[in-house]
């Protein structure tokens, strides 16, 4: 059983307007052997970019790790590490 | 270009960065004299805090990203690069004036000004031929050279003086050994109004530019600026001042949130009311639909729309002889200013759009004060720590149908006009209809062709950005995304209007 790949785009205002707008088209860029198994959902202001020490937006959520900084190209690198992380780890 | 970029997202860092020293300022009345305060200090930290030492740096060293990032501030706070008199001034300074004019004053037109230091002094647009020419035996480029300007001489060469820049050659070498250089703000320009001085730097000529701001789009060096109205914005809700805002239905299709979280968000702003202008756009749908009816029942011949503020720039200063053909209704946003100035006699009105060259109608109507685009209330949001997701949502007044809401796609104008026609006469409102998509290099010349008769038309809709408004040069979403939003906007509103 393949494990699914949960992605969570921050749609807060402040990631929004930094280019989060664009991320929540990640299916479209994800290498085709990846989109049936990612999970994609836009949510309110995730609050990551908040305190001193933030990282910059804006914010992504692959399973539990943190992208700052997300582009498409980021989030598409953290995904295949993900798949390649959980495959990895599976029994052959 | 995509509109979410490295280069954008500079800017629009930047902007929070000013948004936040104007928001923080007392609302007192201005000082009579320009000093640099206290208060304006942090205006000189932020091109080290963004460039901080160890950084890596965008061009050479920090130390030029720095002395960019500063000239980048001073358009952001509405001041032109070209009137600089004095290298050292401080940014505190120019933070201290930008707020004595919001008093009054106005930020000045042209409002396109050039970085010359961030301006990369592209080589000289031309055809190059490389190393790939093999010098082959049935030269090609030779024999398609219209001017007889390329000479074969173990590798073929082009003589400037004669190249027409026609690029035959280009597409006649079976090796793609001739490459075209381009300068990219000089090929957007439609209206050839950008070019190099004798420091091979741009300097825009104003006497023919129209304010489309395709060079400053597609400058990958972000070179070209707007002068920001942002600050006088600022500075004046800081004050308390009664101001309103009316956005665009380009702005509508930028967020995801809806009406009412727009409206929320500009009231949380400070703005006492907000607009849409799309309940301006059906008020100039309707009235070029009955121009339109007068003019097809004349026999006047074509009617041009009048909404885009490039267009009727290049109008005024490139094709004047179609000046008659171009509707008198005024623009939605002109219609929507006289809305908000019926309600509220006194306040201030503070367009708020995707474009360039509507700071330009608007510093000539004399309707509405200020103009800031889709870019700069991204940062205002921000540096004040409004959310859309989470603001309370407050009304929007005067709400407009779907015919109003479409203006700023492609096609959408005509299709209102045609719409409000169909209800005037109570026909079908049959129209040749015809559409100049963007007006590049070829826009203008197929609107020549309009403009000699040698193409026809009863209704010619002309959008200077290609796709519409959505398209525009100061965005924050890409115009795929704005347009799917604007399609299920206007299907919302279709459904409540049958309801």
């Amino acid at each position: 059983m393949v494990e699914r790949i949960h992605v969570t785009v921050c749609c807060g205002t402040a990631c929004y307007v930094l280019g989060g707008s664009e991320l929540l088209s990640l299916v479209e860029a994800l290498p085709p052997e990846l989109r049936a198994r990612v999970d994609i959902d836009g949510a309110p202001c995730l609050g990551l970019c908040k305190g001193p020490g933030a990282g910059p937006r804006p914010f992504a959520r692959v399973d539990g790790g943190i992208v700052p900084g997300a582009t498409l190209d980021a989030l598409v690198d953290a995904v295949v590490a993900r798949a390649a992380a959980l495959d990895g780890g599976l029994p052959q | 270009m995509n509109p979410n970029n490295d280069a954008s997202r500079l800017r629009r860092r930047l902007l929070e960065e000013v948004a936040k020293v104007f928001a923080g300022l007392p609302g007192t009345a201005a000082p009579s004299e320009a000093t640099a305060a206290p208060e304006y200090a942090g205006m000189d930290r932020i091109p080290v805090q963004l460039f901080p030492r160890g950084q890596k740096s965008v061009r050479c060293c920090i130390y030029r990203d720095r002395a960019i990032v500063r000239y980048r501030l001073m358009a952001q706070m509405g001041f032109g690069i070209e009137d600089e008199t004095d290298e050292a001034r401080l940014l505190a300074e120019y933070a201290a004036r930008a707020r004595a004019r919001a008093a009054g004053g106005k930020v000045e037109g042209p409002f396109l000004t050039v970085l010359d230091e961030a301006c990369n002094s592209c080589l000289r647009a031309r055809y190059l031929v490389t190393n790939l020419c093999q010098a082959c035996l049935a030269r090609p480029c030779m024999r398609n050279c219209p001017k007889r300007a390329i000479e074969v001489d173990r590798r073929a060469a082009i003589d400037e003086e004669k190249c027409v820049s026609c690029g035959l050659c280009m597409q006649a070498c079976p090796y793609h050994a001739i490459v075209k250089l381009a300068v990219p703000c000089e090929e957007a320009c439609p209206v050839d109004a950008i070019s190099k001085d004798e420091s091979g730097k741009e300097r825009i000529d104003y006497a023919k530019c129209v304010h489309c701001g395709r060079c400053m789009v597609e400058c990958p060096f972000s070179a070209v600026m707007e002068k920001s109205q942002m600050a006088d914005v600022l500075v004046n809700l800081a004050a308390g001042k009664e101001m309103v805002a009316i956005f665009a239905p380009a702005i509508a299709a930028q967020f995801t949130e809806g009406l009412g979280a727009i409206g929320g968000a500009l009231a949380a702003l400070g703005f006492a009311d907000s607009y849409e202008v799309a309940a301006g756009a059906e008020i100039t749908a309707r009235r070029e639909a009955e121009e339109l009816a007068k003019r097809m029942a004349s026999g006047e011949g074509m009617m041009t729309t009048s909404c885009c503020p490039a267009y009727y720039e290049v109008v005024r200063k490139h094709l004047p002889e179609l000046a008659p053909r171009v509707s008198a209704t005024l623009s939605p946003m002109r219609y929507t200013a006289e809305l908000a100035k019926r309600d509220r006699p006194g306040a201030l009105v503070v367009f708020v759009g995707p474009c360039v060259a509507k700071k330009k109608e608007a510093a000539d109507s004399g309707l509405v004060d200020y103009v800031i685009n889709a870019e700069e209330l991204g940062a205002m949001l921000v540096a004040k720590g409004v959310d859309l997701g989470s603001v309370a949502p407050a009304p929007v007044k005067d709400l407009a149908g779907p015919d109003g809401r479409g203006f700023p796609a492609a096609g959408g104008v005509a299709n209102a006009v045609r719409s409000k026609l169909s209800a005037l006469t109570g026909g079908p409102g049959d129209c040749r209809s015809e559409g100049v998509n963007g007006l590049d290099k070829k826009g203008v010349a197929r609107l020549k062709l309009f403009a000699q008769g040698k193409l026809q038309a009863d209704l010619l809709e002309v959008m200077a950005c290609e796709g519409g408004c959505i398209a525009g040069p100061a965005i924050l979403v890409s115009p795929k995304l704005a347009a799917s939003r604007l399609s299920a906007i206007l299907e919302d509103s279709g459904r409540a209007r049958g309801q």
